[in-house]
């Protein structure tokens, strides 16, 4: 397989300035500034082959934009080594561009009072595409998007999970290699979300476009990411398959019961942690390397006359919270 | 230390914080004040190069002349933005449930900052006028009619950007309408020289103008040591009087609009 | 090549967007020549009380408005961004021209379009026309004194606004910059002593937007016409050298620098 985007070593620090309450600060501040390095990323290390699908999780802040854009040649890195397809971002931002294609779910490229149709052509010339080929790629994208219908609705009335449909069509007319989408599904609702993110697995799967996502939906990696890192500060704190994160990371699973009857207590059981506890229901969280789910619910069963069992691996959002705060090693860390 | 937990120091104190942020903004637009005072009084020495007097006026008096127009120009922040902002999104039908007409919150806003403003600029543009023309000309009388007529020019200057503004019930974008409005008072309303330039029958007509009194009068009784005062604030009353008419009906009319409209 | 085409593609779009509120459109047209035509008055007004000024009459003055307003109409039309370039940088949103393949500079200062501008154009058109020789050899030289005024006028608001990058509440003072360049531009340069000249030559160059052109039309000469270009390439060179200095340290990101 051939690395698209790899990095290694990659700083970004911010310096803003330090503004303490109070009059006498704001004078003290003006005479003598304080400033203040926030690292944004710090020795951040990736690796993306052609054709997969990395999905970049993190809390708000945690460096997810800062890495997109170190990657598409809007920031500078302060060091670090960068390469993508082959090219450095910041030497080679032009030639760069024709390769890449970028999604700001926040910043919209889409001229506002406009349709997407006059957007769309606009860029085709900016790209230096010739007419008929643009004309020929709108089309198919437009069909592939399903947005033909309001192609010639100025963007202003699109509603978000429109816009943002015609936002990516608008990142791929110039068929680069790579997708970058950062936040794509911000703000969405949940069919939406849902539509966007079979539409970005389709054009991952049909055309063979490598995506680079950031998002901190979990839902986004869980039906996205083939592979995920998570980073936090700035920096990678785990990085796998999502299969890893969701079934093999966290050895545990939800078992939720609903009694027949007003419930007796359960026996203890090593391994099982209750964590609610009502007269006719009852959740536990079961560590498998104790014990297996199937005799903990034997043991259940027989005991007390049970109306309905769910079980469930613990939910991905868990999983990254538990990440973030710490208390979860990757093993490839 | 007590002194900092009185709340009405604290309340001053974050006053002047809330200012603070201003201030650079301040500076540079009184920064842009000398430059333009600097402008004209380099072109007007060069006028004055081989006479001694135009219409009554001599060099000193024109320059201070317009440190007085350009003071209330200046001084003055900008209100129809705000109101073409609060018509275009409804704003101004809040104003309904309040105590106050909409135009008179609006227009009391506007005056507040607008005294607060006044000072400095008078005082930068008495100093370069110093610096590059002479003294000031008139006495006491001059310097006192002068504050009273440019208070008086702050409300009929809210007045007319009030209209402006209002015009947003009727039209998409206001703001060429305020350039008009804007170049009026500098050419027909004397801010950049008197009226008294103008030939003599063309004088007269623009000087009874509300344009007038925004510039023209409170610049020329100042230098001219308080002379004419009366004439001056009474016509200002009288515009003042008319055009808060003139707000008052439009803005009840299109108010109207809105509650046909379901707003 | 491709970036002219880019150009022409904004003008196009630019235009038929702006066209597309008509009402707007022309109220704005007509609203500026209308806002410009009233200094006529003031220096109608000025001359009939003043002999010449240095050596200005009233012609060369109004040759002075007609070659500035079309110098300023061109800029809005042409790269009707670049006034807002200063926010754009402060609030790190340069990225979509990042992302494309055009130089940025160019690409973000010449992506949006001030319909005001026609107003100007067309006020600077009928001052001319009203006060000038409408002979071929005189307006051919209003016509590249007009343009090469806007690249001039352009490349040092491109300066002023890559200040930006370093300064990051220097909005107000660009802003400043930018009105003392066209305010100086429209006084006869004869009213300033020679230091304050010397200033408006290298500081802000209101000489080369519009003193130079001026003298330039009322006495022609080959070696002041290359001078002028020089120092117009020199400009136009160190624009876009300090706006690519200043992209280094451009912060982009959703606020980054004002949410910590």
């Amino acid at each position: 397989m051939e690395t698209v985007i790899r990095t290694a070593g990659l700083q970004k620090s911010f310096r803003s300035r330090v503004k303490n309450p109070g009059l006498k600060a704001s004078v003290r501040t003006l005479l003598r500034p304080q400033w203040k390095e926030t690292e944004a990323v710090s020795n951040l290390g990736l690796e993306v082959e052609r054709g997969d699908m990395l999905a970049l999780i993190g809390p708000n802040g945690a460096g997810k934009s800062t890495t997109i854009k170190m990657l598409t040649g809007i920031l500078y890195p302060d060091s670090g080594e960068i390469d993508v397809l082959g090219l450095n971002p910041h030497t080679d931002r032009k030639r760069l561009a024709y390769k890449i294609g970028t999604v700001f779910g926040q910043k919209s490229q889409l001229w506002f009072h406009l349709p997407p149709a006059d957007t769309f052509n606009l860029l085709g010339t900016i790209y230096g595409i010739p007419r008929r080929e643009a004309e020929k790629r709108i089309a198919y994208l437009s069909e592939a998007f399903e947005i033909t219908d309001f192609m010639d609705v100025p963007t202003r009335k699109l509603s978000l999970g429109q816009r943002i449909r015609c936002e990516i069509a608008a990142g791929l007319i110039h068929e680069p290699e790579i997708l970058f989408l950062d936040e794509p599904s911000i703000g969405l609702d949940v069919v939406a979300k849902k539509r966007l993110r079979e539409l970005i697995r389709r054009i991952n799967e049909d055309s063979g476009v490598t995506v680079f996502l950031t998002s901190h939906d979990a839902g986004d990696i869980e039906s996205l990411g083939r592979r995920a890192v998570v980073i936090d500060e700035g920096r990678t704190v785990w990085e796998g398959t999502v299969k890893d994160l969701k079934y093999s990371l966290l050895n545990t699973r939800i078992i939720d019961v609903k009694f027949a009857e007003p419930g007796p207590c359960v026996p203890a059981m090593e391994g099982v942690t209750v964590l609610k506890e009502r007269e006719w229901s009852l959740k536990l969280e079961v560590n498998l390397d104790s014990i297996d789910t199937a005799s903990v619910i034997n043991t259940i069963t027989g005991s007390h006359p049970v109306a309905d069992i769910t079980v469930a691996a613990t939910p991905l959002e868990d999983i990254i919270a538990r990440i973030y705060n710490g208390e979860l090693k990757g093993g490839a860390l | 230390m007590s002194l900092s937990r009185s709340p009405s120091l604290a309340l001053m104190g974050l006053g002047i914080r809330n200012q603070w942020a201003y201030l650079k903004t301040f500076i540079l637009r009184n920064l842009f004040l000398i430059v333009i005072l600097y402008v004209f009084a380099s072109l007007w020495k060069k006028v004055y190069a081989d006479r001694f007097e135009i219409a009554g006026f001599d060099l000193c008096r024109m320059v201070w002349y317009l440190v007085v127009t350009e003071a209330v120009i200046f001084g003055k922040s900008e209100l129809w933005p705000t109101v073409q902002r609060e018509v275009k999104d409804g704003t101004v039908a809040y104003g309904l449930v309040r105590p106050l007409p909409y135009p008179r919150i609006v227009m009391m806003r506007f005056l507040g900052e607008g005294a607060l403003r006044l000072l400095p600029v008078i005082i930068l543009g008495s100093l370069t006028a110093r610096l590059t023309a002479g003294g000031f000309p008139s006495g006491v009388a001059g310097m006192a009619s002068g504050l009273l007529l440019s208070a008086g020019a702050l409300v009929l200057m809210a007045q007319m950007e009030m209209l402006v503004g209002l015009a947003a019930f009727v039209m998409e974008d206001v703001t060429p309408l305020y350039w008009i409005l804007q170049k009026i008072i500098f050419i027909f309303g004397g801010l950049y020289f008197p009226l008294d330039l103008y030939p003599a029958r063309f004088a007269a007509v623009l000087k009874v103008l509300p344009f007038a009194h925004v510039a023209h009068w409170p610049g020329t009784v100042t230098v001219m040591n308080g002379a004419l005062f009366l004439r001056a604030a009474g016509g200002q009353v009288f515009w003042g009087v008319v055009l808060g008419l003139i707000i008052l009906t439009v803005y009840r009319g299109s108010i109207r609009r809105i509650e046909v409209q379901g707003g | 090549m491709k970036t002219v085409r880019m150009l022409a593609a904004y003008f196009k779009f630019n235009l038929s967007s702006g066209m597309a509120y008509r009402a707007s459109f022309l109220m704005q047209v007509f609203g500026m020549a209308l806002n410009n035509a009233m200094f006529i008055v003031f220096w109608r007004v000025l001359y009939d009380h003043a002999g010449d000024l240095g050596g200005w009459g009233f012609n060369d003055v109004m040759f002075l408005w007609a070659l500035v307003a079309a110098v300023y109409g061109l800029g809005q039309i042409f790269a009707g961004n670049i006034p807002h370039l200063s926010a754009i940088i402060v609030s790190g949103d340069l990225d979509v021209y990042l992302t494309q393949p055009r130089p940025v500079a160019l690409n973000a200062a010449c992506s949006r379009m001030a319909v005001a501008g026609w107003g100007d154009i067309l006020y600077g058109i009928i001052v001319y026309a009203f006060t000038q020789p409408l002979k071929p050899g005189p307006m051919l030289l209003f016509l590249l004194l007009s343009i090469l005024g806007a690249i001039a006028m352009a490349a040092a608001r491109l300066i002023f606004h890559s200040l930006s990058f370093w300064l990051h509440n220097a909005e107000g003072l660009v802003f400043t910059l930018d009105e003392m360049l066209l305010s100086f531009t429209l006084y006869p340069p004869t009213l300033f002593p020679p230091p304050v000249r010397a200033l408006l030559t290298f500081a802000v160059p209101s000489a080369l937007v519009a003193w130079i052109p001026a003298e330039l039309f009322r006495s022609f000469s080959a070696g002041k016409m290359l001078l002028l270009l020089a120092a117009d390439t020199v400009l136009v060179l160190a624009a876009f050298g300090i706006f690519q200095l200043g992209l280094r340290r451009y912060s982009s990101g959703n606020r980054m620098g004002a949410r910590i």
